[in-house]
């Protein structure tokens, strides 16, 4: 008899036998006895960095739409752990978003393609490099726009081989702006924004402080002008909410084809304008124009755009710019290779239609998902010779190619990047790939005939001598290579002309699954919507007057047309949104029964689009049926509790907030203020969740499924709460356990499963805990998460798992714990080296994350940090102070600059 | 009526009742009891290891200090396993045809692991540092038993919860909860 998986032993002996009857009774004493024999394996040769059990943290790079984002990969015996942005590189200044927080767990996805195969039969990846070299004629290459200079020569060195027709595949292309900036500057540049210098930030259409190549670093920037004492202001328009719009101090509900128009008007009121046609506006646009171009004359400012808008709303952004910017926009060239050049899918659709393709190769694209449904190329693809995809996963596209070759993980190969403002980075491999698997570098050095390891190619094309080199692996970034800022005058412009187009619009937008290719990672699909607060879906999103004149209610069916397709999806009233737009974000809507966390999740946008355009005009008919949306907060009116105040910088003084701090009279022990603090800051905070991915990344969290989030069985420790006031305008709080002096929950548990610990931690102690829930129940928060499955991960998944942090099982409660795991690290890292807890040596995952620093987490008898500070903050206030329970996280209240 | 049983039959009966009420009682104690005796927790009931590593004759006989091996026990949560390096760096000269470390050279050769025996392990829910534990004085014979004096080496305590607290409590001065009694001392 073999119960191997009990004792490790092969064989029962009589002991066990004993063992396994006593176990039977003594379940609980016995589970306290760890079961020796388990193999331990020592290194052979122990490489000099190896600390067993302790973290190796590496400098790397992650790519999005081309651009890098330097990260900092935290590893643990040879797996990474956690991504954090890299304080070092331009892009991140150490802050993140949630999609590079969340590409952790694609690294570990149990769907991820596992063998190279041609048509269903395995192969072995040298008889495809074979093939890829002897390419030799019409070769059609699609792939993301890239700025690796290492492609950028490999592309070089295919062409002198055969002839290589290249296709910049980007859903959410920034084609607009290319034209736009050679429009009005008569070159294509990347347009450099010195945020932190900058007076009025002007926003058209553009999340600039969420969605952005450079945001995390942006946001960073924004976030030290406002403070109420040096504080800038911050205009923006747009069709639907955004995480910039919520802390814009000026904010107009524009469908977003009348930016055109606004635009036109802030230029034409500028003084030293070009002569413009006078446009039609309504009185409140053409009057927060006018404020606008004012507030830009007289203190200077600079105007950002978002991708989705015609290259004429760029270019007249130029022009103002231009006339007001003072130094603080300048001009670099694009860190894109190519970034107007290459052919379009139309043309590859063309060349497959008439034969002349000889070779289609996809590498980590999916444009028969994305590209407009008359184009039909997976029908196409399946008709070419010899087709190639090179993706994570098996999706639309690569069912259409015979050739498939899994692609590694941006953490399992070499490769370089530049950012946005051309600093070059390396991205080095942080583990060794569990599958065969192929880097776009591999693909196109076979293609190329170069068949040297990408290390090689990669060293070689950055030029750097040796040391040189291990400094820009260390540091995450190669030293003074961002491209030189310039400016640039702008042209003469000539508006197109107006149409009048009374047609509803349709506003197709990024989501959190980007363009779709995230849409395989359960924690961006669980991720509430920064707005909506949706999960696992996506929703015709429109203003409550809109909706009325349609005739729809919160998730009652609507079918949208276009005359290239229609959607059914179901309607959601957010307030702020532009009447007559209806937002419908990408990546949703999937065909792929390999991907079982993406498939037929939502709508699909694409299917409406004609061309690359994201705006479009259509019809929008209420349908009779409704779905119920996994919605994670449902009331965003406060009803008047002050639960997240918002003030004008004007009206502020010491008092305004008093009545909202300080102790209750109670019949209960006096508090001791010692021990560990957050503080939130409401006024900086975009809404953006990062800090919610990197809390799940960090303390194991559950992915429940959107029928459990349905039920409001969600288990996210730190949720975003979106407060909205009679005037539509938006805060944004993010509530983790509050750790209550008083804590509510201390005093119901039956079995003192949560107890205080002497630092001040409201301590969750799961092996106690018995499942009643009464903790739950009367915590006025509701920050507490019960297991009501067993949610734990597959093998796979579980190898991302912290080890730091107890995998929580059924029937248990649990919550925030203040990310107790590096508070003990820091205690026991400072008595190990004789010294005391440095100020400020904390960080809580969430706070690590935040790219506006918005959550400050440290000591309450710190002096120097800048928490230390927020703990005398006029603005700080407790949430639901009434209550008496002495909150250690206090908050900040909201300061609009007017 | 005449008794079905005769009365012979009730000492029977009455030893059968008390057996019943002894097994039952013994169903829930024996276990509990044996739970407690050294011989369910492997007390010194050495393992079977893949090389007869013998602690005796390297500390004793050639006085190996025990961080020379267990490099990071100072610094780490985990003590360290010497790396087949590690052996092989004196064992490359010292005894280096002996059949006894055949093992070690056949991993120095392959180049694959030597699979040693787990003594002594947590649950996964308690998070213990041995680099704290050395730094507050521990000393490891606290904890492991004397190894220098084990032939093979083998589990010297339970390592319960009270066995830890036993300590925790000594150091923070009683049973208030203190900064080594709280809960998220060990587990997290």
């Amino acid at each position: 008899m073999k119960l191997t998986g009990i004792t490790g032993r092969a064989e029962v002996t009589r002991r066990d036998a004993l063992k396994l009857l006593g176990a039977g009774l003594a379940a609980l004493e016995a589970g306290c006895l760890a079961q020796p024999g388990d193999a331990i394996l020592p290194y052979v040769g122990e490489p000099p960095e190896a600390r067993p059990g302790t973290g190796v943290r590496y400098a790397t790079t992650l790519v999005l739409d081309g651009y890098a984002q330097g990260v900092l990969a935290d590893t643990r015996d040879g797996r990474p752990l956690k991504l954090d942005g890299n304080p070092a590189h331009p892009a991140t200044r150490g802050g993140s978003t949630p999609i590079l927080q969340a590409r952790i767990l694609d690294l570990y996805d149990p769907q991820r393609a596992h063998e190279p195969s041609i048509g269903d039969e395995p192969v072995d990846w040298h008889h495809i490099a074979r093939e890829l070299a002897g390419q030799r004629r019409r070769v059609w290459l699609v792939m993301p726009p890239q700025s690796s200079p290492t492609i950028a020569s490999l592309l070089d060195k295919i062409r002198t081989r055969c002839e290589l027709h290249v296709v910049w595949d980007a859903p959410l292309s920034r084609g607009a702006r290319w034209r736009g900036h050679k429009l009005a500057l008569g070159e294509i540049v990347e347009q450099q924004v010195d945020v932190a210098r900058t007076e009025v930030i002007a926003a058209f259409d553009a999340d600039w402080l969420a969605a952005m190549p450079m945001s995390p670093a942006w946001a960073r920037a924004c976030a030290e002008r406002r403070s109420p004492t040096r504080m800038n202001r911050l205009w923006a328009c747009e069709p639907m909410p955004t995480p910039t719009g919520s802390l814009a101090d000026e904010r107009l509900a524009v469908r977003a084809r009348d930016v055109t128009a606004v635009a036109a008007a802030v230029l034409a009121a500028l003084p030293g304008a070009p002569k413009l046609p006078a446009v039609k506006l309504d009185a409140g646009s053409l009057r927060w124009a006018r404020a606008l171009a004012g507030e830009l004359a007289a203190k200077g400012g600079a105007v950002i755009v978002g991708d989705r808008q015609p290259p004429i709303v760029h270019a007249l952004a130029r022009w103002i710019d231009h006339l007001c910017g003072r130094g603080a926009v300048t001009y670099t060239a694009p860190a894109i290779v190519d970034p107007l050049g290459g052919e379009s899918l139309g043309d590859l659709a063309n060349a497959l239609r008439a034969g002349q393709v000889d070779a289609a190769i996809a590498i980590d694209c999916n444009p028969v998902y994305s590209a407009p449904r008359k184009l039909d190329l997976g029908v196409l693809l399946a008709g070419a010779p010899w087709s190639l995809h090179a993706g994570l996963f098996s999706d639309e596209t690569s069912r259409a190619c015979t050739i498939r070759v899994p692609l590694a993980h941006e953490l399992e190969a070499w490769s370089d990047a530049r950012a946005a403002d051309g600093t070059r980075s390396i991205a080095q491999p942080v583990i060794r790939p569990r599958f065969v698997v192929a880097s776009p570098i591999e693909l196109l050095g076979a293609l190329a005939g170069d068949h040297r390891p990408a290390l090689a190619l990669v060293k070689e094309q950055s030029g750097l001598d040796e040391d040189a080199w291990r400094a820009a692996l260390a540091e995450g970034v190669i030293a003074n290579s961002a491209e030189q800022p310039r400016e640039l005058p702008p042209r003469d412009l000539e508006l197109p002309p107006e149409r009048t187009n009374d047609a509803i619009e349709i506003a197709l937008a990024p989501s959190q699954l980007h363009d779709g290719r995230f849409a395989g990672n359960a924690w961006l699909q669980e991720l509430p919507h920064s707005i909506t607060k949706q999960t696992w879906g996506n929703a015709a999103v429109m203003a409550p007057a809109t909706a009325a004149t349609l005739g729809l209610g919160d998730g009652q069916l609507v079918r949208l047309e276009t005359d290239s397709g229609a959607i059914e999806l179901p309607a959601l009233t957010v307030a702020g949104c532009a009447e007559g737009s209806i937002a419908i974000e990408l990546g949703y809507g999937r065909d792929v029964p390999a991907m079982p966390i993406a498939n037929r999740v939502g709508g699909d946008g694409y299917a409406l689009r004609a061309g690359e355009g994201l705006l479009l005009s259509g019809r929008a008919t209420a349908l009779p049926e409704h779905r119920a949306l996994a919605i994670t907060q449902h009331v965003m009116d406060d009803h008047g509790r002050e639960v997240a105040p918002q003030i004008d910088r004007t009206a502020l003084h010491a008092d305004l907030l008093a009545h909202l701090r300080g102790d209750q009279p109670s019949l209960l022990p006096p508090t001791s203020p010692v021990g560990w603090g957050m503080t939130i800051d409401t006024s900086i905070c975009t809404g953006c969740s990062a800090c919610m991915v990197a809390c799940q990344a960090e303390n194991n969290l559950a992915i429940v499924g959107a029928e459990q989030v349905r039920r409001g069985r969600h288990m996210n420790w730190l949720r975003v709460d979106r407060h909205v006031d009679e005037r539509g305008e938006a805060v944004n709080q993010p509530v983790p356990c509050q750790h209550c002096e008083r804590a509510p929950c201390e005093y119901v548990c039956p079995v003192q499963a949560t107890v205080h610990s002497p630092d001040g931690l409201n301590e969750m102690v799961y092996n106690r805990c018995v499942g009643t829930r009464f903790c739950s129940n009367n915590c006025p928060y509701k920050v507490r998460r019960f297991n009501w499955f067993a949610f734990e991960r597959d093998d796979t998944t579980a190898l991302q798992y912290n080890p730091d942090v107890t995998v929580r099982s059924r029937g248990v409660m649990e919550k925030c714990t203040y990310c107790v795991q590096r508070i003990r690290r820091a205690e026991i890292a400072s008595r190990v080296e004789s010294r005391a807890i440095a100020e400020g040596e904390v960080q809580t995952a969430c706070m690590q994350a935040c790219p506006t620093g918005a959550i400050q987490f440290g000591n309450l008898g710190e002096r120097t940090t800048p928490f230390a500070s927020t703990r005398s903050d006029d603005r700080r206030y407790e949430l639901l102070h009434d209550l008496g329970t002495r909150p250690r996280t206090i908050y900040l209240a909201k300061v609009r600059n007017r | 009526m005449a008794a079905l049983f005769p009365r012979s039959a009730n000492a029977p009966y009455r030893a059968v009742l008390a057996a019943g009420l002894v097994a039952l009682i013994a169903l829930v104690c024996a276990p509990m009891i044996y739970i407690r005796l050294p011989y369910a927790a492997d007390l010194g009931d050495p393992l079977e290891q893949p090389v007869a590593f013998d602690h005796r004759h390297h500390v004793r006989d050639d006085g190996v200090d025990c961080v020379y091996c267990h490099q990071t026990v100072e610094t780490e949560a985990y003590a360290g396993l010497p790396s087949t390096d590690r052996c092989m760096g004196c064992h490359g000269q010292v005894w280096p045809a002996s059949p006894e470390l055949a093992p070690v050279r056949a991993s120095w050769e392959n180049n694959q692991p030597i699979r040693w025996r787990r003594i002594n392990s947590l649950p996964g829910y308690v998070y213990f540092h041995h680099g704290v534990h050395v730094h507050a004085g521990v000393a490891c014979a606290r904890c492991h038993g004397r190894v220098e004096d084990m032939p093979r080496v083998m589990r010297a305590e339970r390592m319960t919860m009270n066995f830890c607290l036993d300590c925790h409590r000594e150091r923070s001065g009683g049973r208030a909860i203190g900064r080594l009694t709280t809960c998220s001392a060990c587990h997290r």
